[in-house]
């Protein structure tokens, strides 16, 4: 039996514990922008460091994509990770950052089918934040660049020159396949969530009634102790009052036998009073 | 909440447009010359380099840039659809320019080794400075032309989808389908070229760094 007041506590303690995993995650989000930054310049320099005319060189453009384009995806939500932590507002610029920076890892990897991997991990790990509408804004933003690109270049997307939107929704079907699993499992993990919350206020709840419990006892221990202690003294003054009174009884009796014998020697000194009468 | 949703959109355009200027260049084909009727009449003016037709059977002409990293998808596409139509012979024409320092970083690039190891039998001929690229009209490097036995030219284009792209695209299939002799890409319009300019113009040759 749930009391309104349990209850009220048990959502208290659900909240601080999803606050906790909400900010835990954009701390997460935080090194992980920006690691994937640095490991898109890595690429890059790595892939595709120059470019060529004949035979003069310049900078390769996905080197500056990955530098400039790579801190431009990553600065907003960055910065709202310090100072907007755990909003729901940052957490959705944080699902466009990471999204766009999947997009931009594929790019710089020449369009590799490889590189795709990174979008269905990305969505696991937004899925940390256990807020499914957060796995909309990132399927969204997948769903919206590939609509883009396709408009755009279709090539890039589809590799064919002109494409069909159904080719998107075939695309976007599979990302829904996975956020639609996700989101299950978020809501399942919100659902555990107020379960343990629950638990908690009836763990606290049984340990305040055995604590108030202990201290009853000990009240009624404390009690006994020094009903017994007055006992004892009482006691104690009654065996002193006794030994006094013993000491003084013996004197006496050590002064009557004291006074016998005195007697016994008069009675001795004394001649008889019937012989002189 | 109005200025946090307004830098919100602020942010998602410019990423939006940056996108759009970045997915242009790898998607901006090269400058390639137009379809021609068969293999080059006019006199070679290479002193270096000589560029024969075998007479006996279909020839594959492969302009690439030792250097320029979108190479290595078409040398990947080039090899898998050579493979596949082994009746062609290849002839892959390597960039080098014509006063080079280092000569043999540029004839002993990966990619040359690439295509020694996967096609021992193809040719490798070194055009120095841009020339047989001009002869053939084939100014970006990633293109590839292919000519019948009987000299006409049956393919033109690039056989990626961008600059370093290795997926599949209608580039590659016509490049296959011509192989196959199939005379219906004949007259097709040229399939876009991405890669690195082969031939330098002016502009660009005072904005590049000297190898």
């Amino acid at each position: 039996m749930t009391t309104p007041a349990a209850a009220g506590r048990a959502e208290a303690i659900f909240h601080v514990d999803l606050d906790k995993i909400i900010h835990r995650t954009d701390r997460m989000f935080f090194w992980l922008l920006i690691g994937q930054w640095l490991f898109g310049i890595a690429i890059a320099l790595i892939w595709s460091p120059r470019t060529w005319i004949a035979q003069y060189w310049s900078v390769h453009q996905h080197v500056l994509v990955a530098v400039f384009l790579g801190a431009l995806f990553a600065a907003y939500p960055l910065y709202l990770i310090v100072r907007r932590p755990g909003t729901p507002y940052t957490r959705h610029m944080i699902a466009v950052g990471q999204m766009l920076q999947s997009a931009l890892l594929v790019h710089v990897t020449g369009g590799r089918i490889e590189t795709h991997f990174h979008v269905f991990g990305s969505l696991a790990l937004l899925a940390f934040y256990r807020d499914w509408t957060v796995l909309i804004t990132g399927s969204a933003v997948v769903y919206l660049d590939h609509l883009a690109l396709g408009a755009w270049f279709p090539l890039s997307v589809y590799g064919v020159p002109v494409a069909s939107m159904w080719r998107s929704v075939e695309h976007a079907f599979w990302v829904a396949f996975e956020a639609i699993f996700l989101t299950m499992s978020c809501r399942t993990g919100i659902r555990e969530l107020r379960a343990i919350a629950g638990r908690e206020v009836r763990l606290q709840d049984a340990s305040e009634a055995l604590e108030e419990a202990n201290r009853t006892l000990e009240a009624h221990v404390d009690e006994r102790t020094q009903a017994l202690r007055h006992a004892k003294d009482t006691l104690e003054d009654k065996i002193k009052e006794l030994e006094l009174l013993n000491s003084v009884m013996m004197d006496r009796e050590e002064r009557i036998i004291e006074l016998k014998e005195a007697l016994k020697v008069l009675q001795a000194k004394i001649p008889n009073s019937t012989d002189n009468g | 909440m109005t200025t946090q949703w307004l830098s919100g959109i602020v942010w998602g355009a410019t990423c939006l447009a940056m996108s759009y200027v970045m997915m242009s260049y790898d998607f901006k084909p090269g400058r390639l010359g137009p379809r021609r009727a068969g293999w080059p009449t006019e006199t070679d003016y290479s002193y270096s380099t000589a560029l024969i037709r075998n007479p006996n059977k279909p020839t594959v002409v492969a302009f690439v840039h030792p250097r320029c990293v979108c190479t290595r998808a078409t040398i990947a596409q080039l090899l898998r659809t050579v493979e596949t139509h082994p009746g062609a012979e290849l002839i892959a024409a390597v960039f080098v320019p014509l006063a080079a320092k280092d000569r043999q970083v540029w004839e002993e690039s990966a990619y040359v080794k690439t295509i020694r190891a996967a096609a021992p039998e193809a040719r490798i001929v070194f055009d120095r400075g841009g020339v047989q690229a001009w002869r053939f009209g084939a100014l970006t490097s990633g293109t590839i032309l292919a000519y019948d036995a009987q000299g006409r030219e049956i393919f033109r284009g690039g056989i990626t989808d961008r600059r370093g792209g290795e997926r599949d695209n209608p580039g590659v299939q016509r490049f296959a389908v011509a192989l196959a002799g199939d005379d219906s890409s004949v007259q097709a319009d040229p399939t876009p070229v991405f890669g690195c300019p082969l031939v330098a113009t002016t502009t660009e040759a005072t904005a590049g760094a000297d190898p």
